[in-house]
């Protein structure tokens, strides 16, 4: 299980895998890639091309490595019991990493018509504070106590296929994009309840699970000590499953009112939908109650089997296999947000995006501010706070080249000082010509 | 503003380098672990009914309706089959019939296979018997040859065959008939003889002189047979019943009040068979050899049968050695290790062959012998030792450990455990428990001489680096156990099938890395 739990931590770190929260993107206004986050905003181009483009970013609202690391006599120790006390009840290591391969935007009249093709790549882990004293300190220090250490697992791709309007009318432009989603493969748990009781008399151990783990084939789970994730099939297959089984369907919507000539709110609500996940689908059921209270000695009187005690410890937790197919959500998001022209180079702006996927949710908030020094330049900065975080300086730059426009932001420039140690990290870049 | 500009974007690379610095004390850190785990290791309630349960080789326990509980060795089962009192004789040469109407007498017939020599058979029924007949006549033309066994019938009709023997070729020209079953015919022997009577005619129905007239049969086979079978002594080999209560002995005593050997007879044969016992015979652990005196043994024991009206029925006979017909208590003063025996069997005693005795195909005896220990005894110091290998290799990354034992005892006997471990070189290297060991209260006896209630004791044995790395080096521990009775009582006492251990065992390691 620890196994499945590392392997989805890694590919969200190695994946650069959260999801980028765009709390600065709302305030660049030619970005193509805007509509991502409100379908009703506008780009000022007849015709536009989003070229392949990266959003990656990691959150977490627990320990961060850093946390955790200890120099010993020149070497760096990763100490568990080092982070305990900064644990919350619940935590989560979560994020995205998208791929925006094409966008093509087109303006007829009031209407503004767009299409195109992401790739996303999402994971999560929401882990409790019990996990980790177990994992720190082992089960000893709460003999007599249940400790609740089933985590919610979440690893998931698919592709994405979207067809979005704006319409103006007058002041307010309203917008919506339907989204074909096809899904590659999913790790994904359902109920995630598993509790374990050490007992005071001779510390019997009794799990107590409700526990179901969905999967499209990538877990091969025969005990907790042999789990064994497909990273094979999960590599060669990151870009396959285009149109197969596991079809979804996906909304947003939005709308941008334009108050005056330099107040403007917009909000919108995106990702109202979910995937069936149908091929290969392996689902594994545990709801039990087991216990284990030591070897009987009796059954190996006159038995030459031999005596095992990991056997029992790890069998502890079993589960039933079935192949029922199931859905997830795409996990929706809220973004409400406000913008005041001070000059023609001056933009301050305020946001507030929540954000959710199929097993947590976290809001931001920001003011920011984004100055246009030259028609070529803008850029952009502020500061935020979300729900793992009090201090974010988001930052973004935007070139504009004729007909070529090159952006990158983040929300957080301070977590580049130390990946290890921040808890929000998140980059944009993009590409996209206009005409 | 350019040089503004210019300074963000130094500004971001410098940020993603740190960054990769960063990333890079991660993957070069080590994983340092410090945590205490808390396991059950044993947790089993011992009680003699539950051990009975388990035991699936020749140690069982027996307990009666009240539970009280018996120990028995059991021997192999020793087992005789019909075929080794009639086995299926081959025949190997045709059986010459001399004339229309002959007679053959089954004494030629004990000559040729061995069936009939010294038995009388008074009945049989065939089984998988096939019989063919050789046939010769000197007509150039066809000879119809019809013959009848009158003491060979089905359902009443005797056998009768009609073969067409064609003309021979020449003198060594002899016709064999088609093979005819002869299954589930009855054979009932007159004047302990066959007859055969038979036809010969050419075609105009004029009888025929037959060159060579003779039956072949395959086998002499029975499912059933009637009669005397002789007096004959089946040598039954014996067998060696491991008595493994002292094996683990090192000192003190065990006294049985009432020990047995017990013989177990299951008879399906229909004719008497009586015991002969050539040794019964008691070696103790020190090599000691005692031979019980037993009047069974000089007379024997005869079985029991079943009469011609009990065919299939199978009849038992018991009996046993014991401190009223045997010198069986005091040999079990000394502390046996095993017993031998060594038994013959002799079918009709005396000779009678006015018996009519049958056997079948399911026909058999079966005889169980047993070393049967009442566990009613007085236990005096009893001082037992086992040693068992060890592996603790696996303990390489225990730091430290607290083994948590608690124990239950129902039995009337106070028990004393230490353990030892020894070294590849069978040096001591450790002792488990602190001073004498973890010692076990007896329960308390009641007025019915069963056990009231058990005493519980709880210890705690602390491991901790120093000594974890001494043990490390174990290769075995030896276990030894004093067991005593007599501080709750001097007389003999029962052990029942509720009476119960509960041995429990849980550990906190300390595993650092």
């Amino acid at each position: 299980m620890y196994k499945l739990i590392l392997t989805i931590g890694a590919s969200m770190f190695i994946g650069f895998s959260a999801y980028c929260q765009d709390i600065s993107i709302h305030m660049m206004d030619s970005v193509y890639s805007r509509i991502d986050v409100n379908p009703a905003y506008r780009f000022d181009k007849k015709i536009v091309f989003n070229l392949p483009g990266v959003t990656l970013g990691a959150y977490t609202n627990g320990v961060s490595v850093g946390d955790l690391l200890v120099e010993n006599g020149g070497l760096n120790e990763i100490k568990l019991k080092q982070g305990i006390d900064d644990v919350n009840d619940i935590n989560y290591v979560t994020g995205e990493s998208s791929v925006s391969l094409l966008g093509i935007g087109y303006t007829l009249g009031k209407w503004q018509l767009s299409t195109g093709y992401n790739w996303h790549y999402k994971g999560s882990v929401n882990y409790t504070k019990d996990l980790v004293l177990l994992a720190a300190n082992g089960n000893a220090p709460y003999i007599g106590e249940t400790l609740d250490v089933g985590p919610e697992l979440l690893l998931q791709s698919y592709h994405e296929i979207y067809l979005g309007a704006s319409y103006q009318i007058s002041n307010i432009a309203i917008g919506a994009r339907v989204k074909l989603l096809s899904g590659i493969n999913d790790i994904s748990t359902d109920n995630a309840s598993i509790k374990l009781t050490t007992e005071e008399e001779i510390y019997q151990l009794r799990i107590e699970s409700d526990y179901v783990l969905n999967t499209t084939g990538i877990v091969d789970y025969n005990g907790l000590n042999d789990v064994d994730v497909d990273s094979d099939k999960l590599s060669d297959e990151l870009f396959s499953n285009l149109f197969g089984e596991n079809i979804g369907l996906a909304f947003d919507l939005g709308v941008d009112w334009k108050i005056n000539d330099k107040f403007s709110v917009s909000a919108s609500v995106l990702d109202l939908g979910k995937i069936s996940w149908k091929k290969d689908v392996i689902n594994y059921k545990s709801k039990s109650i087991n216990t284990f209270e030591g070897l009987d000695i009796l059954d190996y009187i006159d038995d030459d089997k031999e005596v095992v005690l990991e056997d029992s410890l790890y069998n502890l937790l079993d589960f039933d296999e079935t192949s029922e197919g199931y859905s997830t959500s795409v996990g929706a998001k809220f973004n409400v947000s406000v913008r005041y022209q001070m000059n023609p180079k001056l933009t301050l702006g305020a946001n507030y995006y929540h954000v959710s996927n199929a097993i947590n949710s976290r809001y931001l908030m920001s003011v920011n501010a984004q100055y246009k020094a030259w028609p070529w330049l803008s850029v952009g900065t502020g500061y935020g706070m979300a729900s793992n975080s009090p201090v974010l300086i988001p930052l973004n730059t935007l070139f504009h080249l004729g007909v070529v426009d090159l952006y990158m932001s983040t929300d957080n420039i301070l977590s580049s000082f130390s990946l290890k140690s921040g808890k929000v990290s998140s980059l944009r870049f993009g590409l996209q010509l206009g005409f | 503003m350019i040089r503004f500009t210019y300074l963000c974007l130094l500004a971001i690379m410098f940020l993603m380098a740190t960054s990769c610095s960063d990333i890079s004390d991660i993957k070069d850190a080590e994983l340092v672990s410090d945590v205490s785990v808390a396991v059950p290791l044993i947790n089993t309630q011992l009680k003699l009914d539950s051990v009975s349960e388990r035991l699936d080789g020749l140690t069982s326990i027996v307990l009666s309706p009240n539970g009280q509980a018996t120990i028995k060795y059991n021997s192999e089962v020793i087992r005789q089959d019909a075929n080794a009192i009639f086995p299926v004789y081959p025949v190997p040469v045709p059986i010459v019939i001399t004339g229309p109407n002959s007679v053959w007498s089954l004494e030629e017939a004990a000559a040729q296979t061995g069936a009939f020599a010294n038995n009388v058979i008074r009945k049989a029924i065939f089984q998988n018997n096939k019989v063919f007949f050789l046939l010769q006549h000197t007509l150039e033309e066809d000879v119809t040859f019809t013959i009848t066994i009158p003491e060979f019938t089905l359902n009443g009709v005797a056998f009768t065959e009609t073969y067409t023997v064609p003309p021979r070729a020449n003198d060594t020209d002899v016709f064999n008939t088609e093979t005819s079953s002869l299954d589930e015919y009855l054979f009932v022997p007159v004047d302990n003889s066959l007859n055969f009577q038979y036809t010969a005619t050419d075609g105009s129905g004029s009888d025929v002189e037959m060159a060579i007239t003779a039956m072949k049969l395959d086998f002499l086979n029975f499912s059933y047979v009637e009669g005397y079978f002789d007096e004959r002594t089946f040598d039954i080999q014996g067998d060696v019943i491991n008595v493994g209560l002292f094996d683990k002995w090192i000192s003190g005593g065990l006294e049985f009040e009432d020990p047995k050997v017990s013989v177990k007879v299951e008879n399906a044969f229909g004719f008497p068979v009586k015991t002969d016992f050539q040794e019964l015979r008691f070696t103790t652990v020190s090599g000691l050899v005692y031979d019980i005196e037993s009047d069974i043994i000089e007379n024997g024991v005869e079985f029991n049968f079943p009469t011609l009206d009990e065919v299939g029925e199978i009849k038992e006979t018991s009996f046993d050695f014991n401190k009223n017909n045997s010198t069986i208590e005091d040999i079990f003063l000394d502390k046996i290790a095993s017993v031998s025996f060594d038994i013959d069997a002799i079918a009709n005693p005396g000779g009678d062959t006015t018996i009519d005795g049958f056997l079948n195909n399911e026909s058999y005896f079966r005889i169980d012998v047993s070393v049967d220990l009442p566990l009613h005894g007085i236990i005096n110091e009893l001082v037992i030792t086992d040693t068992i290998d060890i592996d603790l290799i696996q303990i390489e990354d225990i730091n430290s450990a607290e083994f948590k034992f608690i124990i239950k005892n129902d039995y009337p006997a106070t028990v004393n455990v230490q353990a030892v471990i020894l070294n590849g070189q069978n040096n001591a290297i450790d002792v488990v428990f602190e001073g004498d060991g973890i010692q076990l209260a007896a329960a308390t006896l009641g007025a019915d001489g069963r056990t009231i209630g058990g005493e519980t004791t709880i210890e705690y044995v602390d491991i901790q680096e120093d000594r974890i790395d001494v043990i490390k080096n174990g290769k075995r521990v030896v276990l030894v156990a004093t067991i005593d009775s007599r501080n709750v009582s001097d007389d003999f006492l029962w052990f029942y099938s509720d009476y119960e251990v509960d041995f429990k065992l849980g550990a906190i390691f300390n595993l650092k890395n």
